[in-house]
């Protein structure tokens, strides 16, 4: 799976719609994985990678995106303070990335399940960028 | 907790009697006086038709006490009777003389009047927890329903009655003027039947009872309070009460879950998946706050051993309960709900004490409202703002523990109507793109593990309720009715396996979404992730090569596949199926159907379409106009997501 810095870059360049919801899909899976395993107790920012990991499945499920397979040895990341808060801000780009590119997908659907799946994937987006911002600007 | 409780309309009923007794040498409306005992009487009736209805009780069982309570039921019944008539006699008096009737200020009558208005409130109040319905049946709408109907909390209610039936006797013997139309010889019966339900209530006495403990959960029976939307800057008593306040809707909103069983579109993989997580976030604030209130010099011996038992079980639940959040990330439900009242409830419990166990009042989920935990000191050496926070880490757990074996019912349900669906890529490693079956319906073990992982979350949210209880009885916290409600009315114990734990599930967790493997050895026709459909017809292209499988589909029809699928190997029931499968088939020959594709999916009656297409609506689309998180085949194009849209749609 890509980073999510590639990602990001990945749907900066994105040409059309189509490959804009391939990657999103991508890239809210990729969101997922990385919160969920984040989401520990001993984690300062537990409740907030718990919402995270509620809100990325939102956006894959509602673009159709396939979750990925679970590794079969788990690995916990041994991320400390700086490492999470790092995290953050690299998901919070991608995220407000993923906002604003599904967002414009969204106005240029015409309608109809297309608009409602686009439109719900942006919301999903606002939610992580919401939760993950270190400024409410 | 703030919300109107039974007590609070008890008192308020105490109050308007003891103004109507101040009050009554300066009136003499007796038909108004005489009116409203009447009805005061009559609600008293009712509330004793709660523990005294042939629905709760049969003569071959009553009790003793139940059998005092029929007969103060009768007494009293009897009484408003006579009551009803007097009023009669003298309102026919009044209309005789009608200069007697004057009575420009609060007098007596009324009093009288709202005392049996806030009466009937009490009442309603207890309907709102037992309803009976239309054809007399009573039916329970809380987990308070179960309390009521306690031999504890059911004497409480007869010697509530008994007792202001007494302030009805006074009043009986208060007038007699025969000009102002009273039946002496009816109020005498009337003060002789009190007298008698009087005599009756000294048999509701029982030593093997805990009278008291009735009384206080009798009292502290509250009315579902409405929402307390958190706002920032509250106060921590206003943080405690609003916790207590979501955990009672959240009690009242889980014990309906079972209720919507397979026709809700409230719940949904994604809510159950929100609320697991709300409630580790929760399981796991309070195992904090608790371990900060075991002060080693300042803990009491007994205490500090609940309370690290306590921390010990709500730290078991919460893992237990990310557990299940995990696994939740990847099921799906024909319904796309992300929202429902549960979430709303869970979401503010955690804001709440959130904010009550971190330094910033305004503390929320986001990276910028992050605070550290503050030192707990000072809040655990006053012992008032101990017991406030404790109560509200009670209540919490409670509701949590609630909501977890409310859940166990509702996903029951929902596994038994083969609501839950995964995607193919994680059941058999690859898509089938052409048969467009993005998802499959859950295999059986599949939905036995997540049944199994809430029974643990079930058992261990409660263990830490039970011992949370102790503490709350302990120290005197307000949510002790929590705990005398469970000593009334214990839970029924949760059917399966008491020894499941997190680690005996362990390596079926790990193989959820991993792999077409069965999870459960015992079940090995589970481990084909959902059989295709039993349509006769060779497999598609790229699919995995499962030969018992596919030589299932094409040899029998679909009721026997289904059976076999679940690894359900009684031969009469097969032939038994296979009978019905060959009835389907004539009935459809004889229509002039094709009756392979129209077995296979009876959808297809209503909707023709080609094999192809009938072969894609495994798991056909459903709208969700207001969530929208329409799922569907991998989308290449935006306008494909119209096209080919695969979510699972409920049946």
């Amino acid at each position: 799976m890509e980073s999510a810095t590639q990602l990001a870059a990945k749907l900066a360049t994105a040409a059309s719609a189509d490959q804009t919801v391939a990657v999103a899909g991508e890239a809210f899976e990729q969101i997922r994985r990385l919160a969920n395993d984040l989401a520990v107790p001993s984690s300062g920012l537990f409740a907030t990678w718990a919402s995270v990991t509620a809100a990325a499945c939102s956006g894959r499920d509602a673009l159709g995106a396939p979750p990925s397979v679970p590794s079969a040895a788990k690995q916990q990341p041994s991320l400390d303070h700086a490492g999470e808060d790092q995290a953050a801000v690299v998901l919070a780009q991608l995220a407000a990335i993923l906002h604003e590119h599904l967002a414009q997908a969204a106005a240029q659907a015409s309608g109809g399940p297309d608009w409602r799946a686009l439109t719900r994937a942006a919301e999903a987006a606002a939610e992580i960028l919401d939760l993950l911002a270190a400024d409410s600007s | 907790m703030n919300a109107v409780t039974y007590g609070h309309l008890l008192a308020a009923t105490d109050r308007h009697l003891d103004a109507a007794t101040a009050a009554r040498d300066r009136h003499s409306d007796v038909v108004g006086i005489m009116q409203h005992l009447h009805r005061l009487a009559t609600v008293m009736v009712r509330h004793l038709d709660i523990v005294t209805a042939e629905d709760v009780i049969t003569a071959a069982s009553a009790s003793p006490w139940q059998s005092a309570a029929t007969e103060i039921r009768e007494a009293l019944s009897l009484a408003a009777d006579r009551i009803g008539e007097a009023a009669g006699h003298a309102l026919a008096a009044q209309t005789a003389s009608p200069s007697s009737r004057p009575f420009p200020e609060l007098d007596s009558a009324e009093h009288l009047g709202r005392a049996a208005e806030s009466l009937a409130a009490a009442l309603d109040l207890i309907r709102t927890h037992q309803v009976r319905g239309p054809d007399g049946t009573i039916e329970d709408r809380s987990e308070w329903a179960r309390t009521l109907r306690t031999p504890a909390v059911g004497i409480a209610i007869a010697r509530e009655m008994t007792a202001r039936s007494y302030r009805i006797a006074h009043w009986l013997a208060w007038r007699d003027e025969p000009s102002e139309g009273l039946p002496r010889s009816g109020l005498d019966a009337a003060h002789d039947c009190i007298r008698a339900a009087s005599k009756a209530a000294s048999r509701l006495d029982s030593s093997d009872i805990d009278l008291a403990g009735g009384q206080t959960v009798l009292h502290q029976l509250p009315l579902k309070p409405a929402r307390i939307a958190p706002h920032s800057g509250e106060l921590p008593a206003d943080l405690t009460a609003g916790i207590a306040a979501s955990a009672e809707r959240l009690r009242v909103i889980a014990f309906t879950m079972p209720e919507l069983k397979r026709n809700s579109s409230t719940l949904s993989a994604r809510v159950w998946l929100r609320t697991s997580w709300a409630a580790a976030i929760i399981s796991d604030l309070c195992a904090g706050t608790l371990h900060s209130f075991d002060g080693p010099d300042t803990t009491p011996h007994e205490e500090h051993t609940q309370l690290r038992q306590a921390v010990s079980a709500l730290t078991y639940a919460r893992d237990a309960w990310r557990q299940a959040a995990e696994l939740w990330q990847f099921v799906t439900t024909d319904t796309g709900t992300e929202v429902s009242s549960a979430t709303i409830e869970a979401q503010d419990m955690v804001l709440r004490l959130g904010r009550l166990t971190h330094a910033n009042p305004a503390w929320t989920p986001r990276v910028r409202d992050q605070a550290p935990r503050p030192d707990l000191a000072e809040l655990v050496s006053d012992p008032a703002a101990r017991a406030s926070v404790l109560s509200a880490v009670h209540h919490a757990v409670d509701a949590v523990a609630k909501m977890a074996r409310y859940d166990l019912l509702a996903i029951t349900d929902f596994g038994a109507a083969r609501r839950f669906y995964m995607r193919e890529v994680l059941l058999w490693g690859h898509q089938t793109k052409h048969r467009g079956r993005n998802y499959l319906r859950a295999p059986p073990d599949r939905v036995g593990l997540l049944l199994d992982l809430y029974r643990v979350t079930a058992t261990t949210s409660l263990q830490a309720a039970e011992t949370l209880d102790a503490l709350a009885l302990g120290t005197g916290a307000s949510s002790q009715t929590l705990a005398l409600a469970r000593r009334l009315a214990p839970l029924p114990v949760l059917s399966g396996d008491p020894s499941l734990d997190l680690a005996s599930l362990n390596e079926r967790i790990q193989h959820f979404a991993r792999s077409r493997r069965a999870l459960t050895p015992e079940a090995p026709r589970a481990a084909t992730p959902d059989k295709p459909d039993p349509q006769p017809q060779p497999p598609p292209q790229g699919r995995p090569t499962s030969p018992s499988v596919t030589q299932a589909a094409l040899r029998f029809g679909p009721f026997e596949n289904e059976l076999r699928s679940s690894g359900i190997d009684d031969p009469l029931l097969r032939a038994r199926a296979a009978a019905i499968d060959r009835a389907g088939a004539g009935i459809l020959r004889q229509a002039g159907l094709n009756e392979d594709l129209t077995i296979a999916n009876p959808r297809a009656r209503r909707r023709p379409r080609t094999a192809s297409q009938l072969a894609a609506t495994d798991e056909p689309a459903v709208a969700q106009p207001s969530t929208g998180p329409t799922r569907h085949s991998r989308p290449t194009t935006s306008a494909h997501l119209s096209r080919s849209n695969h979510r699972p749609q409920r049946p």
